[in-house]
């Protein structure tokens, strides 16, 4: 379902405009049905490739795919809910007009829009404040209006960037929750994560990535069976990046 | 909570500090060198770069501060009530007002208004005056004026009568005007002609200081043209001219010699013709 | 292409429309209002030239704000609190994204000048009634016309606000250079007539001045072009091969700053 062959990407950083890498020959492939849980310490690449992924930023080498269409196309962004980190909208609108325009720019009639807004807004506990302009949301509150977002057009595949963080308990298990519903309809998730602990109720497969380099990939009952907690597996993938830096 | 108090206390204090502070700063200001001296009219191209598309606002400002300026000279103690660089600013900010926006009016009128009359500064007005023929096509008063500062001020009667023709083509001229303009052009008769012209003007003043003005004037000029009169029927009498005015009273033709309202006294020429020996007359040159 | 232009157009007219900085709008139509009697019972004669160049000044003035402060703050919030990461997650293209922008942005930009057309017009007619004697040649179709010139300037400028954004990382930048495009495009005129009959006012000018001054005369907009308030202040006739030839101007240049602020769009990346 999601396929990233050969990338690389490097920006220019600094007034100096020096180059720095920040994802190396990173291949992925994702298949339907499947939760994918991205891990990795900060600065990894977690977010440039999610950025990959909705061609905010463009690879300087290598492909990627979802779907079967090329990234760079609009039209695959029809099957794509995505997520992005700390999410800001509009101050002045409501999570309903939020909603309809999401669904407008997929082109949903308004009664699809309406019945799947009510259906979503329940399901995120925001049917109170739904009327209310977004400026007045708490973090959690937005976050939970960005998944409504994420979900509003049934996407067959979603982009989760953090989207556990700053939430409190009730939030990360609304979210968990929702994560294994999606999974139930068959659909594929892709979420970055490091909340180990999560990661390891909800994912069928895990990839680590440290240095811009996708460090370990696998399904995470075969990691788990080798290394006992997926604590131990991560800590031990860091290490051996960070030296194999230095070295 | 005690705190909070004092600050609430401390608002009006302040308030009223700076007020006080800010009448004696503005006064201090005033004694400042170099004010009074800061009369100045930027030059029309700078000008006209500077204002960005606010032309017409820009030109109303100038035209209304100058109005305010003027104003405010009639305050002064001082003879003459504006100095001759005040003039000379008045006349600048007329111009870049009708640079700005060469069709408002209201620039050509003031400078008509109080230009001439007071400072005899009627070429300055004329040239604004000209302007305002130039652009404003649809309007009769700027060739009217224009053309009586030049007969009457001037006396180039080959001036004013082509103006004011132009300015009988007009919508809205009197008639007359075509009149005054066939007569001018054969130069006699000249103090009728000045009469016509003055009631024309007087009609359409409309402030009391003009009319007062225009009334004096024509005052003065329908004494003189009575006493030509007078002097007239009193040589078709005698034969002779009178040696002196006072004559016609004693020979039964006026019963009293006018008063000429400049504080000056009306003279008879040796050709026959009445003259003021005020200012009145003077000032036209 | 309209109705994924549609959605984007809407929200930025809610998100602007619901921004405080209209009410200081509605504040300027009050005052002008207030302001145009006062004045005009200063002025001797002209009293509708001086209305209407109030009225027209005013809604132009407001008109910059908006653009300046409402338009440049919609695109440049989008990339500096990363609202566009939202949107271009969406199934639209990065084209769209400023048509969409650009429309509701004319969509303000409409609903604010037709409040304030409305406002200048009726402080305008309220004048004509106190002195209907100084209104003889005023015209209310030029006094419209004015108005919708100066739509269209503030849609050109908005177009080019746009450039700015797409090309640079800061909304300052974008602001800075959006004042800058509108002082030129106000004086450009002024300053080649000035530069080109140098020796009649007598100054003098370099060649590589009156290069210089050339190249800007073509690269930035003409906006004194679309400044029509002098004719509409005293009902002068306005031809309509001008209204055909400025509109096509406008259509020429608003097109050109648009399809570079896409070409540039289209190219960027969103770290």
């Amino acid at each position: 379902m999601i396929r990233i062959d050969g990338v690389s990407k490097s920006f220019l950083e600094g007034v100096r405009r020096q180059r720095v890498q920040a994802l190396s020959e990173l291949s992925l492939a994702i298949g339907e049905g499947e939760v994918f849980g991205f891990l990795g310490p900060n600065g990894a690449g977690k977010s440039t490739t999610i950025k990959l992924l909705l061609n905010l930023i463009r690879p300087d080498c290598g492909t990627a795919t979802i779907a079967g269409g090329d990234v760079a196309d609009p039209a695959v962004r029809r099957r794509i809910g995505f997520l992005p980190e700390n999410p800001y909208f509009y101050d002045h609108l409501s999570a309903d007009e939020l909603l309809w325009f999401g669904g407008k720019t997929c082109g949903m009639t308004p009664s699809a829009i309406d019945a799947r807004s009510e259906l979503l807004l329940h399901r995120v506990d925001l049917l109170a404040a739904r009327g209310r302009s977004l400026r007045t949301y708490s973090k959690g509150m937005l976050q939970r209006a960005g998944l409504a977002l994420a979900l509003i057009h049934d996407p067959d595949v979603v982009i989760l960037d953090e989207p556990m963080s700053g939430l409190d308990p009730v939030g990360r298990r609304l979210v968990v929750d929702l994560i294994l519903e999606l999974k139930s309809q068959g659909k594929t998730v892709f979420f970055s994560s490091h909340i180990l602990s999560d990661i390891e109720r909800i994912c069928d497969r895990v990839g680590i990535i440290a240095g811009g380099r996708l460090r370990l990939c696998g399904a995470l009952s075969e990691l788990l069976t080798e290394a006992g907690s997926l604590e131990s597996v991560f800590l031990d993938v860091v290490r051996k990046a960070d030296g194999g830096e230095v070295c | 909570m005690r705190s909070r108090g004092l600050l609430w206390l401390l608002v009006p204090l302040l308030l009223l500090g700076q007020g006080v502070i800010l009448t004696s700063a503005v006064a201090r200001r005033e004694q400042l060198p170099g004010r009074g001296e800061t009369l100045y009219a930027l030059p029309s191209p700078l000008l006209k770069a500077m204002v960005l598309e606010y032309d017409g606002i820009v030109s109303d400002f100038i035209f209304l501060r100058t109005l305010v300026f003027i104003g405010g000279t009639f305050e002064r103690a001082e003879r003459p009530r504006v100095r001759p660089q005040e003039w000379d600013w008045i006349r600048d900010s007329l111009i870049a007002a009708t640079d700005l926006d060469p069709w408002f009016s209201d620039p050509y009128y003031l400078a008509n208004s109080e230009m001439v009359w007071d400072a005899g500064r009627v070429l300055d007005a004329n040239l604004l005056l000209e302007k305002g023929v130039h652009y404003r096509t649809w309007d009769w008063l700027p060739p009217f004026m224009a053309g009586f500062n030049y007969y009457y001020f001037l006396h180039d009667n080959a001036k004013a009568a082509p103006l004011l023709m132009e300015s009988a083509r007009r919508p809205g001229a009197s008639p007359v005007i075509a009149t005054l303009a066939a007569r001018l052009a054969n130069a006699s008769d000249q103090t009728n002609n000045a009469i016509t012209f003055l009631e024309e003007m007087y009609q359409l003043a409309s402030d009391d200081m003009s009319r007062n003005l225009l009334h004096e004037r024509l005052t003065a000029l329908l004494d003189i043209q009575a006493l030509e009169k007078a002097v007239a029927m009193y040589r078709e009498r005698n034969g002779v001219l009178p040696e002196r005015l006072e004559n016609l009273v004693t020979a039964g033709v006026l019963v009293r010699i006018p008063v000429e309202p400049y504080g000056g006294r009306y003279r008879l020429e040796s050709d026959g013709r009445v003259v003021s020996s005020s200012d009145f007359g003077k000032r036209a040159e | 292409m309209l109705t994924r232009l549609w959605p984007i157009a809407v929200i930025t007219f809610k998100e602007g429309v619901r921004n405080r900085a209209l009410y200081g709008i509605g504040a300027i139509a009050v005052f002008l209002l207030l302001g145009t009697q006062l004045v005009c019972s200063m002025i001797p004669r002209d009293v509708g030239k001086v209305a209407v160049d109030l009225a027209l000044s005013s809604t132009s003035f407001a008109g910059l704000l908006i653009v300046l402060f409402i338009g440049i703050n919609l695109m440049a919030k989008d990339l500096d609190r990363r609202t566009i990461y939202m949107v271009l997650a969406r199934p639209i293209s990065r084209g769209q994204y400023i048509l969409g922008k650009f429309c509701g942005m004319g969509l303000i930009i409409g609903a604010a000048m037709t409040l304030l057309g409305g406002a200048a017009t009726v402080s305008v007619l309220l004048t004509r009634v106190l002195y209907p004697n100084y209104f003889d040649k005023f015209t209310l179709s030029t006094l419209f016309l004015a108005i919708l010139f100066q739509v269209l300037s503030l849609l050109l400028l908005t177009a080019l606000s746009f450039l700015y954004s797409a090309l640079s990382s800061t909304s300052f930048i974008s602001l800075l250079l959006t004042v800058i495009t509108y002082l030129i495009g106000q004086v450009t005129t002024d300053i080649k007539a000035l530069v080109e009959t140098a020796d009649k006012v007598g100054i003098q000018v370099s060649a590589a001045m009156t290069f210089l001054v050339k190249a800007v005369y073509y690269l930035f907009p003409n906006l004194s072009l679309f400044d029509i308030k002098l004719q509409a202040a005293h009902g002068l006739p306005v031809p309509l091969t001008y209204v055909a030839m400025v509109s096509g101007y406008w259509f020429l240049f608003t097109a050109l700053a648009l399809v570079a602020a896409v070409l540039i769009f289209e190219r960027r990346e969103f770290p």
